[in-house]
């Protein structure tokens, strides 16, 4: 486990559990596709944090801390696994013919942004989209579009080149909108 | 520029990141192909939506687990 920062202020495992319980569950759940890799590797996480809470001096950067250790656990869980990629690997830029132009017609979709994600249906098909995706590009994608993650701190935690981040994340984000537009496009005339 | 080419860079376009001469011939490209407009505005809603996705709470009865190792590693 990473060293824990210095903080400031009381914290109590309630406290932990309320307020950085649920980032911590979230961030595992979609690193590792399944509801019960994820509530171990929460149980993990947070449980270690809390049996460390008196070498805490209060929860400011918690939640930065947090997060890399629970990215940490997130592939040594997946490693320890050691389960083959079952899900079939997509190539992202089949979506095109050979002389470079759309292999099917692309159409705008019938979506408000600002309020989708928020719907509980909307939520469902994006996370499932992002369950599907191959792991090499899931881990990216997480981190940097659901998490907000600088590239450069992606780089660093996942061991990889900031070419091949943005390669990754720009391949998962293709595959992503690829699959979101089977539920969102308009109908065609 | 074809939609390919133009979907290859797209990443690295939207981040400001490109050359001006080549978002010149993105803009240009876009003026003329519609379906690359749709492709760009849908690529930029996918990331939107991902940011907005709501933070699952923790299940109750991994709330409990917790709450019982707590319990028993109290002596």
């Amino acid at each position: 486990m990473d060293a824990a920062p210095a903080t400031n202020g009381k914290l109590t495992p309630e406290k932990v559990f309320r307020e950085h319980g649920p980032r911590v569950y979230s961030l595992a759940r979609r690193m590792l596709g399944n509801d019960a890799d994820a509530e171990d590797v929460a149980q993990d996480v947070l449980l270690q944090v809390v049996r460390k809470l008196d070498t805490f001096r209060g929860e400011s950067n918690l939640g930065t801390w947090l997060h890399r250790v629970t990215v940490n656990a997130a592939l040594a869980h997946r490693a320890k696994r050691a389960r083959r990629e079952q899900r079939e690997q997509h190539e992202p830029f089949d979506l095109f013919l050979h002389n470079g132009h759309h292999a099917q017609p692309v159409r705008p979709w019938s979506i408000n942004p600002a309020a989708q994600a928020e719907q509980h249906e909307t939520a469902q098909l994006i996370e499932k989209a992002i369950a599907n995706l191959p792991e090499v590009y899931r881990d990216v994608y997480v981190l940097a579009d659901v998490e907000g993650m600088p590239n450069t701190e992606i780089g660093e935690l996942l061991q990889l080149s900031l070419p091949a981040v943005k390669s990754r994340l720009h391949r998962a984000r293709l595959l992503m909108r690829h699959a979101l537009a089977k539920h969102f496009e308009e109908v065609a005339p | 520029m074809t939609c390919r080419e133009l979907a290859d860079i797209l990443s690295d376009y939207l981040a400001g990141e490109l050359a001006q001469e080549h978002c010149a011939t993105i803009r240009s490209h876009l003026d003329a192909c519609p379906h690359c407009v749709h492709f760009v505005e849908t690529y930029q809603i996918t990331i939107q939506v991902s940011r907005q996705l709501p933070t699952a709470p923790l299940p109750a009865e991994l709330l409990e687990r917790l709450q019982r190792s707590l319990e028993e590693d109290t002596p």
